[in-house]
């Protein structure tokens, strides 16, 4: 008798209102275009990628072009942020050494992620004793002074653009792997992975059909966040000339380059403009990274 | 508690164990030869002043590693450097010929006077802050600090430093631009002070956004609670029920970032204290980095790791008296 008008009742709901099936990523993405700070953040990020990406289209002569004859000039109109001390055009550099930062920081990224997302999942998923050996693994990676163990890599292995990107990955997964371990902790006590393992779904299955596409979406979002910080351990190392060396323009070493007190005073343009173009660059993907988690959150107004 | 301490003591154990090994193993496999390259000052000393000696020798390099035991297989090595570990003994400077420990406690107090500092200051500001955005939700207010907390969490510490400098230093010449203390006259307090604020405050402004988000999102998640409004509805002064109710909450999320930050006292200062020319626990270990100084770096992240896990020992215990309903294992 109940269950008739229980049925009933959702018979008539159904049909007054049908249900509208909207996955998660799709709820996302309408939530995050009310953002309007993290869609204005999408369009300057994309304006930063582009310009990064296209700089050897806006800037055919490349980085290194010297020229004596206009050294430490301000910014003018055959130079819009003028030159440095050996005659060469900063926008240039600028643009350049965007692609520098944006690159290591996304392979940095990449192994970072790869590494973290792959032992979290083995972690969270198969428990025991996997999880507690890699779980200790977490914590001797997590426990070092990050800078610290990074400056150690550098002295033994010598500063370039490839060890940077190397460096920075091989240390910065545990956040994700942590993050990714518990998600998956959660969504494995889920019905419908008990429903998948009854119809004979085998581990991997299982992780890769219905974990992981679980997880992905609120990935995103330690992934925007582990991006910013990477950037700005990039333009760290960069600047103190631990990083990526010269004559390669990175933004952290343009800013390293300037940064005499007689530049500071007299020649703002030599170090201003790449840290407001790394100040623009980690706000941007930062906003992104907060409207992303509350556009996933269906507890917070948008 | 004292078993919990004990058990939590004992797991330490294995963590640092591979910390060590991770941390023996890089030098080992250090390529190039470094050590040869890093004994030439030394072993210029012994051939007497290296004079018309432009490079150590062959033998003169076999008979510094048979010296230093550099020439035994590394198990042994590691076993060595570990079993002087445990008393306390770092090792000798590759590079000054004095032990790590004298390196290190050179450098402790400069790098802690700032960080100790700075952290209390940007406990206040973000605590502060974060409460009164949490009370002002959504309030102009609010979205001020929340954008100026973006900010600061997006601005390299090194162009933060640059600018405060061009600002407080350059244009309105209220402080020194980088230093410990005046050189040429008698140190003062006042004096080393003035060189303390640009590094403390940049380190501050770094550190004050974290505390605000989490303080603001804890506040909120108390704020709607019934008993808030209880508070408000037998007439409790606002203040009251905030300070009271509402912000004792906060502290669970306060602490952790707190905890998490401990370890930065000593390390977190690294590329502020290059800008600053202070002389401490950043700065050796950037002349380590730049002259392969190994043993150096090795105590510094042997040190580094040991706090970062008491730390968060100390972290977990304190959760069991800010809020009693957290039992220990």
């Amino acid at each position: 008798m109940t269950t008739q008008v229980q049925t009933e009742e959702v018979i008539r709901l159904r049909d007054k209102a049908p249900v509208k099936s909207e996955s998660l990523s799709q709820m996302a993405w309408r939530r995050f275009r009310r953002h309007r700070l993290g869609v204005l953040s999408v369009v300057v990020l994309l304006i930063v990628v582009a310009s990064a990406v296209l700089a050897p289209v806006i800037k055919p002569e490349g980085f290194s072009k010297l020229n004596p004859a206009v050294r430490h000039q301000p910014p003018s109109a055959d130079y819009p942020l003028g030159t440095d001390a050996v005659g060469r055009d900063i926008w240039a550099r600028l643009l350049y050494g965007g692609r520098t930062s944006l690159t290591v920081s996304v392979v940095a990224v990449s192994i970072s992620f790869t590494i973290g997302v792959t032992l979290g999942a083995i972690s969270g998923f198969y428990g025991s004793w996997i999880d507690i050996l890699i779980q200790r693994v977490v914590e001797i990676v997590a426990a070092m002074p990050a800078l610290i163990i990074i400056l150690s890599f550098v002295a033994v292995y010598g500063a370039n653009f490839t060890n940077t990107m190397i460096i920075l990955g091989l240390f910065g997964w545990t956040g994700l792997c942590r993050f990714v371990r518990g998600q998956v902790l959660q969504i494995r006590e889920m019905d419908y992975v008990l429903a998948s393992r009854s119809l004979g779904g085998g581990s991997r299955h299982i992780i890769m059909s219905h974990i992981l596409p679980n997880v992905v979406p609120y990935l995103t979002v330690s992934v925007a966040f582990a991006f910013s910080a990477t950037i700005l351990l990039e333009t760290g190392l960069s600047y103190l000339g631990l990083g990526v060396q010269a004559p390669t323009p990175s933004w952290g070493n343009m800013v390293g380059e300037a940064s005499s007190m007689l530049n500071l005073r007299d020649r703002w343009w030599l170090w201003m403009p790449a840290g407001i173009a790394i100040t623009l660059t980690v706000l941007s993907i930062n906003f992104i990274g907060d409207a992303l988690r509350d556009a996933l959150d269906p507890h917070t107004k948008v | 508690m004292v078993k919990y301490i004990v058990r939590r003591l004992l797991l330490m154990v294995p963590v640092l164990l591979g910390i060590s090994l991770l941390n023996f193993m890089l030098y080992i496999n250090a390529p190039g030869d470094p050590v040869s390259i890093m004994l030439n000052p030394l072993l210029m000393e012994e051939a007497g002043g290296g004079v018309g000696q432009a490079r150590a020798t062959e033998e003169m390099i076999e008979a510094a590693k048979e010296r230093l035991g550099l020439n035994r297989p590394w198990p042994v090595q590691y076993v060595d450097w570990l079993t002087n570990l445990l008393q306390g003994d770092f090792g000798d400077s590759f590079v000054n010929p004095e032990p790590v420990s004298a390196v290190i406690g050179r450098a402790l107090w400069p790098t802690l006077q700032i960080n100790l500092v700075a952290l209390l200051v940007s406990t206040i500001i973000g605590v502060g802050i974060g409460v009164l955005q949490g009370v002002y939700q959504y309030s102009w207010f609010d979205y001020i600090a929340s954008f100026l907390s973006f900010f600061y969490i997006s601005m390299p510490g090194f162009f933060l430093a640059l600018l405060a400098i061009y600002i407080f230093s350059i244009q309105l010449n209220w402080l020194p631009p980088a230093g410990y203390q005046t050189v040429g006259i008698p140190p003062t307090f006042g004096d080393h002070v003035r060189y303390m604020i640009l590094p403390t405050l940049v380190l501050a402004l770094g550190g004050a956004p974290g505390l605000m988000r989490y303080t603001r999102t804890a506040m909120l998640e108390v704020i709607h609670q019934p008993y808030i409004t209880t508070g408000y509805a037998k007439g409790l002064r606002s203040r009251t029920v905030v300070l009271r109710h509402a912000f004792r909450n906060t502290l669970i999320p306060v602490l952790t970032t707190l905890g998490s930050r401990l370890p930065l006292l000593i390390s977190g200062s690294v590329i502020i204290e290059q800008i600053f020319d202070w002389p401490g626990m950043g700065q050796a270990s950037l002349r380590a980095t730049f002259g392969r100084d190994y043993p150096v770096l090795m105590g510094l992240i042997m040190m580094g790791s040991l706090i970062t896990l008491i730390a968060i020992l100390i972290t977990d215990l304190a959760y069991t008296l800010v809020d009693p309903r957290v039992r220990l294992d």
